[in-house]
């Protein structure tokens, strides 16, 4: 068949050597990859680094899988590693090694006109798993809630999982997002909207933030607040050479700096 | 497309000349190019069956991946604790219902002055936002404990700005002229570092409170009750959430298990292939360390068996603490609304009951070690109500809500796209003068090629908010379901859905029309038919085939149809609400399509999730052909002799 | 607009004129709906073109010279930076104009915004989709106007030429979605491809001998995948349209050459395909466009959100431009539709690239209608 004919072709030619190491790919976690990541990585370039950057933010399980299959140098996670993750990276010759690079605190964000201003955290995790439905049960003005969630590849949609609702299932009325951006919007147009962010997104226009049991989202409470996590960047085996020099920068003065103006709280605050 | 017979070349040049050679071969060389060309012809089979070659290779394994889920869900008790789990989330769900209904009675008294207090302090947090600029520097220099001299500058800039954010704002019309102005007032004077509200805001914070507590004496008969209804479940669900906790550390276990072999298995393929000796003992050597103790689920299940007892101790209970919190329940109320919920309450109460009552009986019948047939797991993918990846407690994966999604955005795509096309098709067709007809069919058929991701972001961009607005006009609240509560929705998305079929059904109905002999209409003009006459006694049921099968593929691309729903429909996951009725449709839902390109690029190959997004291509693909077929009968049954 | 059977009912100011019949009032009536919703069809066309039109063509063009903005077409997208003073002044920039502002500003910076994907152009994401779309049309031609030779030229009724009709029928129903998926299983995951080193996950790898392998093991998300899924979801229509064009020529320009004693294959190639190629193109040309603006097919295949160098920037190689994924511009805007918010910031890089994309696809189906016009009136036998 002729397009067998003109694949073996293409793939005679294709057997050229693979990319030169100045390419540093990134692949996982959203909330990394949207928005810190690539700052980072204008910063990185800055100072005069001879690399460029491939990055794709598909949700923190991508990272895993792309560092496993050796198609990404660095993978970033908003949760760490699961146990047969690390497993089947080994057995591909991909040892995993983590380094914790920013803290992220998750916001829970509702429509500014909604005179809310605080929730327990028993009545946010009601919200989400749809026990409660209603406005008027957490004392706002009666409607009913509309959640706004993440897709369920996201990192950030298990840990909330785990940090906010007791491990329970998500209330099946909730609608999945693709990113942090896309629930800022459809919150800041639903009146009777409630989502959860980074915090970076938590500034959007039409939204405002909700303390969680009397602790607002800001970074002096990084320890304080009840919905902060680590995140993470994983690497085959130690970094070395130019993944190592992109990690260095990001930890460094000048990164934690960028970590700060994008929203993120630097891992040397959160001591 | 009906193939031509062809006339074969008049005579056959063959039979003249000595055979033909080609390489030395007794082989002819046009047979070789007429072989060539014909493997060309058979490339469009040869794909059909590698799209179901390749979607059965990724898809088929999610049987026995499921079956093998589904059994883990069976022996680790998971099922066991749902049993239970379905009596209390109904028993959650009148809760919430009950606090409506109570949030309504107690709105009678409290909601004028809330709304009050509220209208007013989000006025105040607006104008504050619009002078952020000036509040700021003073912020800083208050901070900074900078003299009098420094702030009251930067005080008057701020008063000034305040001043002129207030102006321009407008005050909601429950507050009385002279209340606004008195509102204006204090809000123009307002300085970041007060430590007290001004008088009249505070009066509406006080008033608002008392209001407050003066409903909840009104209604303290009401709350007791509900509070009473809250705790008739605690006991259950104290014991629930213990044996939730067991189980799942049993299927933890059991999924250990099977990683563990997997990796053993991964583990030893690799030594084989491994390329030096020390790899390959390293990779054996952690190969041997893998144990792989078998799980006993006997033993793990007996302690929620052994809750049985206690739990049938309780449900008994449970009815009869619910059934005396329901009698507290006010026989009438003073809101529609709380009427409405309390009685939606009374009717669901036995219901609730008698499943309390099953509940015993299944936990009682519940056997760890019964087989789960490989048929459930086709089954409960194709009738399972409940699409739930990446859970905490176990992942289904059953297509319903995303087919009812897609199904209900098809049908108002439809009953849109329908008379609009057919009626463009017989006016264009019949009734445009020929300079009308050379415009309207390339602008229609221009509509063909716009890319539907452009139109899936009018919808996120324009058409949400227009919709939404709409809905809020106070001359359209009869619209069932208006106001919209969501801007992106099923209609949203069916209305683009609709615009996107409309060049599809237009140029096949039009053809089809087109079709009808010319004898037909001139015979029945002749007969003394006016023109409407003609057009639908006569030229519409000679040419309904065609039009049928129009609809039909064009049924077929909104079906398919990926990125408009995938941006616009709302992406909720859950069979929709029908107690809306027609206004069900401005509820988000998600779809078959959408749902493999939200979800695909995120899994990890092979897994079960995997698995199951090929299934629904399968199921679409199905669907695709089925629908083809439909449309193929249609037009072969009424098919049109022409003479 | 008057049609002619409606000639004698037009109400005149004569007034002996013959007066409306019931009959008459419904029957314009009816008329009159059924071209109401024509036009409102065509209503609604029109307003979303001139919507994406004014918001988009600003970003593009400008009144002033040079009238046109190149750096929206042949940038590549980027971060935007909004940086705000302390008077309120905004400051938009791009990430190495940042510093510039900042080291301007001082102490006077308020705060600092960034947009992703907002600033910059969409050079990338127009490059990808030229090579998608050329890797598509190459493999869509060369398989569709071959079968279509066959089913117009040589078949006889038959099975096989039944089957044949029926899959590309059935083929022109499957949802895009679905090819997407088969994209990914077969060119992604599962395509032949020549390597030293196989992959775990090859299906079969044939030793060559000088240490190379043909190894069953796909060729990743990578132009050529994605190329290869487009052509198949454009095959159905380029075979119908070539065949349509191979059957209008005459019969007569085929019955001549064979009586002068040329093959059947000299008449193919020298009566036949000369006339029948400029429609064949002219009619391919809405097919490409419609490979152009899918973007479910190449979203598990070729894809990519971002990616800071053009295709064959980097040591790669001219294969390599082949192998990589890309931008490409439907999946950009579905970046910009679902990842950023919608503001006055991301609406420039919104509007702009819906608007070139809509300019794109628009002039490839409107180039493919006027030619093909052109064509009928030369053509005419």
């Amino acid at each position: 068949m002729k397009n067998t004919i003109i694949t073996s072709m293409l793939a005679l030619a294709m057997t050229a050597g693979l990319n030169a190491q100045s390419v540093l790919r990134l692949r996982g976690s959203d909330t990394l990859g949207a928005k810190l990541v690539p700052q980072w990585a204008e910063g990185f370039k800055k100072e005069g680094a001879a690399v460029s950057f491939d990055i794709a933010a598909e949700g923190s399980s991508t990272a895993f899988t792309n560092l496993t299959s050796g198609t990404a140098e660095i993978g970033m996670s908003s949760r760490k590693a699961k146990e047969e993750e690390i497993t089947l990276a080994k057995t591909k010759g991909v040892f995993l090694k983590e380094t914790e690079v920013a803290w992220d605190m998750i916001a829970v964000v509702i429509n500014k006109s909604n005179p809310v201003a605080s929730l327990t955290k028993k009545e946010i995790a009601g919200i989400f798993t749809g026990e409660i439905k209603d406005w008027s049960e957490v004392g706002g003005t009666p409607g009913p809630i509309s959640v706004y969630t993440r897709n369920t590849s996201s990192g950030t949609y298990k840990d909330w999982m785990h940090l906010a609702m007791n491990a329970k299932d998500y209330a099946a009325s909730s609608q999945k997002m693709a990113g942090n951006e896309q629930i800022v919007s459809e919150v800041a147009s639903n009146k009777a909207g409630i989502g959860y962010v980074g915090l970076a997104y938590a500034g959007g226009q039409g939204v405002k933030t909700v303390a969680a049991d009397g602790v607002s989202p800001e970074m002096s409470n990084v320890l304080k607040y009840p919905y902060s996590r680590p995140t993470f960047f994983y690497t085959n085996g130690e970094p070395t050479g130019k993944v190592k020099e992109f990690i260095d920068f990001a930890l460094s003065p000048a990164g934690e700096k960028i970590t700060l103006t994008v929203g993120f709280v630097p891992k040397s605050l959160a001591k | 497309m009906e193939p031509e017979k062809k006339a074969d070349a008049p005579f056959n040049a063959k039979d003249l000349i000595k055979p033909k050679r080609f390489l030395g071969l007794h082989v002819d060389k046009q047979n070789i190019i007429k072989w060539f060309f014909g493997s060309n012809a058979g490339v469009t089979i040869v794909v059909l069956f590698l799209i179901m070659f390749f979607l059965a290779r990724e898809g088929v394994g999610f049987l026995p991946t499921y079956q093998w889920e589904l059994s883990v869900y069976r022996l680790a008790g998971l099922e066991f604790c749902d049993y239970v789990e379905k009596p209390i989330s109904e028993q959650v769900a009148m809760h919430s219902k009950l606090k409506r209904a109570l949030g309504a009675e107690l709105n009678t008294v409290s909601k004028v002055d809330r709304d009050r207090r509220d209208a007013a302090l989000l006025a105040k947090s607006r104008i504050e936002d619009k002078v952020t600029l000036q509040t700021e520097p003073l912020q800083e220099a208050l901070k900074a404990k900078a003299p009098p001299e420094k702030t009251d500058p930067l005080r008057v800039a701020l008063t000034q700005a305040t001043t002129a954010a207030v102006s321009t704002a407008t005050l909601p019309a429950i507050f009385t002229a002279e209340e606004q102005i008195q509102l204006k007032a204090e809000l123009s004077a307002l300085q970041p570092d007060q430590a007290e509200l001004p008088p009249f805001l505070k009066s509406l914070m006080a008033k608002s409170a008392q209001k407050t507590s003066e409903a909840k004496l009104k209604y303290a008969a009401l709350i007791s009750t509900v509070d009473a209804f809250d705790d008739t479940a605690e006991k259950l669900t104290k014991v629930h959430s213990e044996i939730k906790k067991i189980a799942l550390e049993t299927k933890e276990a059991a999924n250990q298990l099977h990683m563990a072999e997997d990796a053993k298995k991964q583990l030893l393929e690799a030594a084989t292939t491994a390329k030096t000796e020390a790899e390959k003992q390293a990779f054996l050597k952690d190969a041997a360390a893998t144990s792989l103790a078998a799980i006993d689920f006997k033993v793990r299940t007996q302690p929620l068996r052994d809750k049985l007892p206690e739990l049938e101790k309780l449900i008994p209970e449970y009815i009869t603490a619910i059934k005396k919190a329901a009698e507290g329940i006010p026989e009438n109320a003073e809101t529609p609304e709380a009427r409405k919920l309390i009685s939606q309450v009374r009717t669901q109460l036995p219901k609730h009951l008698s499943h309390v009552e099953q509940c015993t009986q299944l936990m009682r019948d519940w056997d760890y070690a019964k087989p789960v047939p490989i048929t459930q797991s086709l089954t409960s993918f194709l009738f399972g109500g409940d699409w739930i990846t990446n859970s905490s407690w176990q992942d289904f994966y059953g297509v319903v809500p995303l087919l009812t999604g897609s199904c209900l955005i098809a049908l108002v795509a439809m009953l849109i796209s329908m008379p609009f096309s057919v009626a463009a098709a017989i006016y264009t067709n019949q009734f445009a003068s020929l300079r009308e007809q050379d415009f309207i069919k390339p602008t229609i058929e221009f509509i063909q090629a716009i890319p539907s991701v452009v139109l899936g972001f009018i919808g996120i961009s324009v058409l949400g908010d227009l919709i939404k607005s709409i809905s809020l006009l106070p001359f359209l609240s009869w619209v069932p379901g208006f106001p919209v509560q969501e801007r992106l929705n099923m209609f949203n998305a069916g209305l683009l859905l609709a615009f996107m079929a409309i060049p599809t059904m237009f140029s096949l109905a039009e053809d089809a029309i087109n079709n009808v002999p010319r004898a037909f209409s001139e015979a029945s003009e002749a007969l003394g038919a006016t023109k409407l006459q003609t057009v639908f006694k006569v030229i519409v049921p000679a040419s309904v085939s065609g039009i049928l099968a129009a609809m039909l593929l064009g049924l077929g691309r909104i079906i398919g149809e990926t990125m408009v729903v995938l941006l616009v429909a709302g992406n909720r996951i859950a069979i929709p609400d029908f107690s809306d009725g027609i206004g069900t449709v401005f509820q988000p839902a998600h779809t078959l399509t959408g749902i493999i390109a939200q979800e695909l690029g995120e899994v990890s190959r092979g897994s079960s999730h995997w698995q199951a997004l090929f299934m629904v291509g399968i199921l679409l693909f199905c669907i695709s052909l089925i629908i083809n077929f439909f449309a193929r009968q249609v037009v072969k049954r009424f098919k049109f002799h022409k003479s | 607009m008057q049609t002619p059977a409606q000639d004698t009912a037009t109400p005149g100011t004569n007034p002996f004129a013959k007066q409306k019949s019931h009959r008459e009032t419904k029957e314009s009536l009816i008329k009159w709906t059924l071209r109401s919703a024509t036009y409102v069809i065509l209503i609604i066309t029109a307003s979303i073109f001139t919507h994406i039109f004014i918001r988009g063509a600003p970003v593009v063009f400008s009144l002033t010279p040079p009238f046109i903005n190149t750096s929206f077409l042949t940038k590549l997208p980027e971060t935007l930076h909004v940086l705000e003073d302390k008077q309120g002044k905004k400051y938009e920039t791009t990430p190495t104009g940042v510093d510039v502002i900042k080291k301007q500003l001082g102490d006077n910076l308020r705060n600092e915004k960034t947009i992703s994907y907002s600033g910059g152009g969409i050079l990338g994401p127009i490059v990808g989709t030229i090579l998608l779309v050329g890797v598509c049309v190459v493999v869509a031609l060369g398989l569709g106007i071959a079968s279509a030779i066959y089913l117009s030229e040589y078949a006889k009724q038959g099975k096989f030429i039944e089957m044949a009709r029926l899959a590309i029928l059935n083929l022109s129903g499957v949802p895009s979605v679905v090819f997407g998926l088969f994209g990914l299983g077969m060119f992604v995951l599962s395509a032949p491809k020549i390597t030293s080193h196989p992959l775990d996950r090859s299906l079969l790898a044939i030793p060559l001998g000088f240490g190379e392998y043909i190894s069953f093991e796909g060729w990743d998300t990578s132009v050529l995948a994605g190329g290869f899924t487009l052509a198949f979801v454009i095959l159905p229509v380029v075979i119908t349209a070539s065949e349509e064009c191979l059957k209008a020529v005459p019969q007569g320009f085929r019955e001549t050459s064979l009586a002068l004693g040329a093959t059947k294959w000299q008449t193919i190639w020298k009566c036949v395909l000369p006339f029948a190629m400029p429609g064949i193109l002219t009619s391919s040309i809405l097919g490409i466009a419609r490979a152009a603006g899918e973007t479910a097919p190449i979203m598990f295949t070729a894809a990519l959100a971002f990616k800071d160098k053009l295709p064959w920037q980097g040591d790669t190689g001219i294969m390599g431009i082949f192998t990589q994924s890309v931008q490409a511009l439907p999946y950009h805007i579905y970046t910009l539709s679902a990842r950023i918010p919608q503001n006055e910031y991301s609406e420039r890089a919104q509007y702009g690239s819906v608007f070139v994309f809509l300019v794109l696809v628009m002039s490839l189906a409107g180039a493919s209608v006027i030619l093909r016009r052109k064509l009928r009136a030369k053509y005419k036998w």
